[in-house]
């Protein structure tokens, strides 16, 4: 008497259908092309936001001729954060491999919102009038922003497992994206 | 049980490092050879467990995609093909989850602590399988068949074990039923193969 293992394992195996690592190449390649260009764009923000600290920066510095109404250090402060965010936004992106569907969606619109947000900084750093304290709040405003993309490329990046099993998450299932 | 003496599948073939430091690296050549090297016996899970061949198919793309975006993770704490298996299977796995159709089959409490005896032909037994509920026959082949236990099917389903051993009691009961196996017998044998009908209707169920 035969038992059930037994029974199950001496079953045929299917044979899998042909053209499969053709398809699986041509999506591996198109994920490729997706990573590059991702890191591409992420590139081009992180030149965008060191040209513009260059710029405001220089025009924010204490002046000996026109001392300034409030102190820089604020803004100064809030613009070191927002380079070291975007320092870590950086590796994050290099990083991460995988992608829920849903959280690419809500970091695309934060990258978005900080893309404005750099158009008016900019506006500010070029306007001798500018009013410094608009100019706290939208540095604030950029900091608040890449905390939120730090923390969505964070999360998604799928935690290393110490044994060979691995397990998905339900989220995890909606889009795995390089 | 004796699970060592089960014969190796495909997923037990070595993995050179040569190979998979280059599949690491992202070479599409070392990927292809990864992916030919297990292909059959991916499929041949992912076909067992969702009984769909059109979704099994789907599945082994995802799999094999989620694994080469995850191999980094491998730490060679076992055989490639075993990482590879359970990439897959959370894959299957998640896959009848997402379907809904299942979550009646959450209720039974109920555990077998001995493994039945069948002795059937296989082409009962491929209908009885086919006609068996979705999570509970795969929780079958992969206990039976790809040699997990009830805590390791636990982990993969994010359930507890006791909903693993639910399951494949519900599996066991339901392919007596369908086999024409009385409980807690050694089994009269079911109908002869090839002369008569399966005991019950064992029309192929695809899921598909």
């Amino acid at each position: 008497m035969k038992d059930l293992s037994r029974s199950l394992q001496e079953l045929p195996a299917f044979v899998p259908p042909g053209g499969g690592w053709q398809s699986l190449a041509l999506r591996l390649d198109a994920r490729q092309r997706q990573r590059r260009h991702r890191r591409q764009w992420a590139g081009g923000c992180a030149l965008a936001a060191s040209v513009l600290l260059a710029v405001v920066l220089p025009r924010w510095a204490p002046s000996e001729a026109v001392p300034a109404a409030t102190p820089p250090d604020a803004v100064v402060a809030l613009m070191q954060q927002s380079q070291a965010l975007e320092q870590r936004l950086s590796r994050l992106k290099a990083d991460a491999g995988v992608w829920n569907g849903a959280l690419a969606r809500s970091a695309a619109g934060l990258q978005r919102d900080v893309a404005l947000l750099d158009v008016q900084l900019s506006d500010v750093a070029f306007n001798p009038d500018a009013d410094r304290r608009a100019a706290e709040a939208l540095w604030q405003r950029r900091v608040s922003l890449l905390k939120q993309l730090v923390a969505s490329h964070a999360a998604p990046t799928l935690v290393q497992s110490t044994t060979p099993t691995a397990v998905l998450d339900e989220d995890e299932a909606e889009v795995l994206e390089l | 049980m004796d699970k060592e003496s089960r014969p190796a599948t495909g997923f037990a073939q070595p993995l050179e490092p040569e190979l998979l430091v280059r599949a690491r690296a992202g070479e599409r050549a070392a990927q292809g050879l990864i992916y030919r090297r297990y292909e059959q016996a991916v499929y041949n899970l992912l076909r067992r467990m969702v009984d769909c061949a059109d979704n099994a198919a789907d599945l082994m793309q995802d799999s094999f995609l989620d694994a080469f975006a995850r191999i980094h993770q491998y730490r060679g704490d076992a055989p490639f093909g075993y990482w590879l298996r359970a990439v897959a299977a959370s894959r299957a796995l998640m896959h009848l989850r997402g379907r809904r159709r299942f979550l009646e089959l959450f209720a039974p409490d109920a555990e077998v602590d001995e493994v039945p005896s069948f002795d059937v032909h296989q082409l009962d037994l491929e209908r009885a399988l086919a006609a068996l509920p979705a999570l509970p026959r795969a929780v079958l082949w992969l206990y039976h068949v790809e040699g997990y236990t009830h805590g390791e099917i636990a982990h993969l389903n994010g359930k507890t074990e006791s909903f693993s051993k639910s399951q494949l009691a519900r599996a066991h009961q339901k392919l007596r039923e369908l086999l024409g196996v009385k409980d807690g017998a050694a089994g009269p044998r079911p109908a002869a193969s090839g002369s008569a009908a399966p005991p019950m209707a064992l029309a192929a169920v695809t899921e598909c």
